[in-house]
């Protein structure tokens, strides 16, 4: 009798054929259990128990004090002196490095982010079948975000991108004579990307994890409708790719405001030459850390920390426009 | 819900290219990778070198080889490497246990269920991604310090049993919403409890994101300096990156050439992990999973 | 195996030094140390260093122990970097080491901070520091109060890349030379190797204190007396930029993208690489001196030539150690310092690994065992340590580096790389350099 509720409710797949009163009373407990789950119940809470342990005594209380010291004048060897927003005009209205720093990373972000997603991408779309030796090609795409931070990619770089660098002899077979781009202020800024855009191996696993979820009856039924590859691309991969695409916006949009550890290792921790590869992360810790300003860091911090809300709450509503999720 | 087998499928015909094709692929990826590496060549080669010949010939071909770089590298200042590459790996496995665990658990709340204030916490989730880590370093070093777990290596694997690295939720909660809501339903009709679904359907669904959990917990653990350097105060429970240090002094004298050796070696442990895994990453859902 | 210590070096003052020696005997209202050996968990100690430097530490601790069974020592050691972050962490939570190797740089900072404890009241029982100069000791001393003990002797001096020098027929200057001879070798240098290398790194941004040596020369010092801001003019500074400039116009000096490589990497140092034979940044040889196949020689900084010029040099300590204030276990730390300092196979084993040893008897044990290069090193630092104590027209050893001198001499580098770009002109860098330094000393 009520087959037709059945029909469309796809979940149940098999109702049985003699639908009975008492049957359909089931159903509808199950349906309400469900409302129930989905709507919470204490289930939520168990499973986010340990995250809330985590946030609450790891992360929060840090964050406060480091909001609490933003407003502090605090050295680290004695403690925190109240100085109320000090350290906050000081940044904006005194301090010239702290505007190279945000020259610096701006650019950093705006350059490294869409050359960094666009070749993970591009190269995940490559690998992304079953071709010989496809694991090898995987690691060597990856292997260079192996190295992360190390001392040795400072070396490396640095030859690289030196006056006799290997990237001039490069330049050279062209008959074009390079200069030293890790020291010269203009260029330097540019190395540092170039090494960001080098270590792409981290968005490229997550699209390769993104692009094996993709249901592949979809791309048959487009194969079969003789779909082209740019066609498929646009029409199938790209939509059914936007959660995944979405994330690494997001997480690369945080981590390149973030950057730290190539600027640190590249510079030797100066962020030359002439503040050009100052980035924020950077000029923040050597406040801290080597001059000891650890109030001014902070604030440094939540500024950092309240732009980078800002970027990531614009992209979470500009994402009702263009990320489609099954649910 | 129907099960594909890749080899019938037209996709796979697709897929298969054919042998022009497969040739100019394999171009485009050899030229990409030859680009791409060869920075670590030189890493490699340099590593052979004489610490004189290092930066003052550094071409690919060392004149000199000097093999003697990786065992005095390996043998290091009283502790040997492989001591720093053991610290590393306990660090390291006990972090991605923690981060697989905790992080699918919360993952799975947040992309399942409607609880009061949902997107309050999901945006705090996402908050904590944002502040530098320098900022609440010492604030951290402190409750360690009270816990007295200075010097061990409890600092850095124990928060991950709690959820701390947001990236992996966050990452987590976008593949469980892409796993489709019936399978969950099903189960539940089926009278499986939340714990249930997540354990047999959510948990073997997303093994792609859990491998990408492992993977990348593995090594930025594995490469993290920071962290190690302030909590870990005696130098046999180094680890690898503060092992790779000790190489290096600019005020009183650095041996680059077994620096390098060890740089290079010290690969191993990660792109060991990511071949095992990247293999676990293709199987994926094609041969585990939507077999409804 | 060299000599420079600490990229960060700067040097103490002789100002305090009888007060240093008059407060000797004082007992200061400090922290006290308690019993010695009564504690049952270990002394920790931290230090930076090269490999060599760490196996040094170890064997002389592992001497000490053979005497002092009931001191245990817990030691940690790293290089350089991170070495000051890490302990300032320590600090801020709570769990500072007992010993610690200092940086000259720092110690006065540290010492006004309340962090390290002064040591006075040990010297001259648990603390034998016979044989150690008053002008050393001020190396360690802060308003008056002996805070580390140090470690060597440490002067600055150029290296000389001399097998490249003789290669193109030139000498070795005397080592009474001056600034305008520097221009001159260096000038000779780019033209008889055909423009392939520049004669001298350049200076402008003050390499090791090169730059304070000349505000000396001129009679003015580096920080004021008070540390609250610069103690030199604005001539003085312009008369040095322009020097350089004029350096780098005549390609005596190498274009700054060289120069900027350089800092804070001597992997790039263009002596290292070969595009210069001389260098301010003795660390080529002390740090890097297995990073180059040159010969290398050592002259002192050269001279002023214009009618009364004074002796601009100065003797650091190298590095210090000293004990933590909150530590329970001083007079431990003390007799570990004490023995470091004194103790034969100690001395022995150390060489010139944390600088030239500060007294004739170590100088005596260790000669036999130097290099060439080590020899000639040291022959060098003792010329013009011993001119220095001869001159009577030098101005006292500098005062304490206040806090915020990194951030002037790091200022002070970025200025002269910014006029060597082309970004700025030297007027326009003065004026620039001396308001941006004014904010820092004064806060």
């Amino acid at each position: 009798m009520s087959m037709t509720t059945a029909k469309t409710d796809e979940v149940v797949k098999e109702a049985p054929a003699a639908a009975s009163l008492s049957d359909q009373r089931e159903r509808e407990r199950m349906r309400r259990r469900l409302a129930r789950k989905r709507g919470g119940g204490w289930w939520p809470y168990v499973f986010l128990a340990p995250w809330f342990v985590g946030l609450a005594g790891l992360t929060i209380y840090p964050m406060l004090d480091s909001l609490y010291l933003s407003f502090t004048d605090f050295d680290l060897l004695t403690p925190p002196e109240w100085v109320g927003t000090k350290n906050y005009e000081h940044m904006f209205a005194e301090d010239p490095v702290f505007w190279d720093s945000v020259h610096a990373t701006l650019l950093y972000v705006a350059v490294s982010v869409p050359l960094k997603l666009a070749l993970a991408l591009g190269v995940a779309m490559l690998l992304n079948r079953d071709l010989k030796g496809i694991g090898l090609y995987r690691a060597a795409f990856y292997l260079p975000s192996l190295l992360g931070g190390a001392v040795a990619v400072a070396i490396v770089w640095r030859q690289v991108f030196g006056g006799d660098g290997l990237f001039n002899d490069f330049l050279s077979w062209f008959g074009i004579k390079g200069q030293d781009w890790i020291s010269s202020p203009d260029t330097a800024i540019y190395t540092l990307i170039l090494l960001a855009v080098w270590q792409f191996g981290t968005p490229m696993v997550i699209f390769l994890a993104g692009l094996k979820q993709l249901p592949r009856d979809v791309y048959e039924a487009a194969a079969i409708d003789g779909a082209g590859p740019a066609t498929r691309f646009f029409k199938i991969t790209l939509p059914l790719l936007t959660p995944i695409v979405f994330f690494n916006v997001i997480l690369q949009i945080i981590d390149a405001f973030k950057t730290f550890t190539p600027a640190f290792v590249i510079s030797n921790g100066s962020g030359g030459p002439l503040n050009s590869t100052m980035l924020y992360s950077l000029y923040l810790y050597k406040k801290g850390f080597t001059d000891l300003e650890m109030g001014y860091a902070s604030a440094m911090a939540w500024v950092l920390f309240l732009v980078i809300a800002g970027f990531t709450a614009v992209n979470f509503i500009a994402s009702r426009y263009w990320v489609h999720y099954d649910d | 819900m129907s099960a594909i087998t890749p080899d019938a499928s037209p996709l796979h015909k697709l897929r298969t290219a054919t042998g022009a094709r497969r040739i100019f692929i394999h171009t485009v990826l050899i030229g990409v990778a030859v680009v791409m590496l060869y920075p670590l060549l030189w890493m490699l080669s340099s590593s052979l070198k004489p610490d004189t010949e290092i930066f003052t010939h550094p071409g690919l071909i060392p004149n000199e080889v000097r093999p003697e770089n990786y065992s005095e590298g390996w043998s290091g200042s009283g502790n040997s490497f492989s001591l720093y590459i053991t610290n590393s790996l306990i660090v390291t496995i006990g972090a991605v246990i923690g981060n697989v665990i905790s992080c699918s658990l919360a993952a799975y709340a947040f992309a399942r269920f409607e609880f009061r204030g949902k997107k309050i916490w999901f945006g705090l989730m996402l908050g904590t991604l944002m502040l530098p880590t320098q900022a609440v370093l010492i604030p951290q070093y402190t409750i360690f310090y009270n816990l007295t777990w200075i010097n061990t290596y409890l600092p850095l694997i124990v928060p991950k049993f709690f959820a701390v690295d947001a990236f992996f939720i966050f990452l987590m909660v976008q593949f469980i919403r892409s796993i489709p809501r019936e399978l969950d339903h099903a189960a539940m009709m089926d009278g499986a409890n939340p714990w249930q679904i997540y354990w047999k359907i959510i948990l073997p669904l997303m093994k792609p994101a859990l491998i990408t959990t492992t993977i990348f917990t593995f090594i930025w653990t594995y490469d993290d300096f920071l962290h190690q350097l302030v909590y870990l105060q005696q130098n046999d429970k180094f680890t690898v990156p503060l092992g790779l240090r000790l190489f290096m002094d600019q005020t009183s004298g650095s041996s680059y050439g077994p620096m390098l050796a060890m740089s290079t070696l010290a690969l191993l442990p990660t792109l060991i992990c990511f071949l095992i895994f990247q293999k676990r990453l293709v199987e994926g859902l094609a041969t585990s999973g939507m077999k409804g | 195996m060299g000599h420079h210590i600490s990229r960060r070096t700067i040097f103490r003052t002789a100002s305090g030094l009888a007060a240093a020696g008059a407060l000797g005997s004082s007992l200061a209202a400090c922290s006290g140390g308690t019993g010695a050996g009564s504690s049952t968990s270990k002394l920790t100690m931290t230090w930076w260093g090269s490999d060599e430097r760490h196996a040094a530490y170890k064997k002389a601790l592992a001497t000490f122990a053979k005497d002092n069974p009931k001191i245990e020592v817990q030691p940690t050691y790293s290089g350089y970097d991170g070495y000051f972050d890490k302990f300032n962490t320590n600090v801020a939570g709570g769990s500072a080491p007992d010993l610690m190797q200092m940086d000259t740089a720092l110690v006065a900072q540290y010492a006004r901070k309340g962090v390290l404890a002064p040591l006075d009241e040990y010297v001259g029982k648990s603390l034998d520091l016979t044989g150690f100069a008053k002008t050393l000791l001020a190396n360690g001393t802060v308003d008056g109060k002996l805070y580390g003990v140090p470690s060597g002797i440490g002067v600055n001096q150029l290296t000389v890349n001399r097998s490249g020098l003789e290669a193109l027929g030139l000498k070795l200057p005397e080592r009474e030379w001056t600034w305008t001879d520097l221009k001159s070798i260096a000038q000779e240098v780019y033209k008889k190797s055909g423009g392939k290398t520049y004669g001298v790194d350049d200076g402008g941004g003050g390499t090791l204190q090169c730059f304070e040596i000349f505000a000396r020369e001129k009679g003015q010092t580096f920080f004021s007396e008070d540390g609250k801001k610069v103690g030199f003019t604005a001539d003085t500074l312009q008369e040095w930029w322009e020097y350089w400039a004029e350096m780098r116009k005549l390609n005596a000096s190498p274009p700054p993208a060289i120069t900027s490589a350089a800092h804070n990497d001597l992997t790039k140092n263009a002596v290292v690489i070969g595009k210069s034979l001389f260098t301010f940044d003795s660390g080529v040889y002390g740090a890097g001196g297995s990073i180059t196949d040159a010969q290398l020689d050592f002259l002192p900084t050269p001279q002023g030539d214009w009618s009364g010029a004074r002796e601009g040099n100065f003797v650091n300590g190298g590095v210090l150690l000293s004990a933590t204030k909150k530590s329970k276990r001083i007079a431990d730390s003390v007799k570990i310092i004490s023995f470091i300092a004194q103790n034969d196979s100690a001395i022995k084993d150390f060489q010139l690994l944390r600088g030239i040893p500060p007294t004739d008897k170590a100088r005596n044990l260790i000669s036999s065992g130097l290099s060439e290069t080590d020899k000639l090193n040291m022959a060098n630092a003792d010329y013009i340590s011993q001119r220095v104590a001869k001159a009577t027209n030098a101005l006292p050893n500098p005062v304490p580096p206040p806090q915020g001198a990194d951030q002037v001499w790091d200022l002070l580098f970025q200025s002269n790389l910014a006029v060597a770009f082309g970004k700025k002109s030297i007027k326009a860098q003065l004026g620039a350099f001396f308001d941006q330094a004014a904010g820092i000393l004064s806060a």
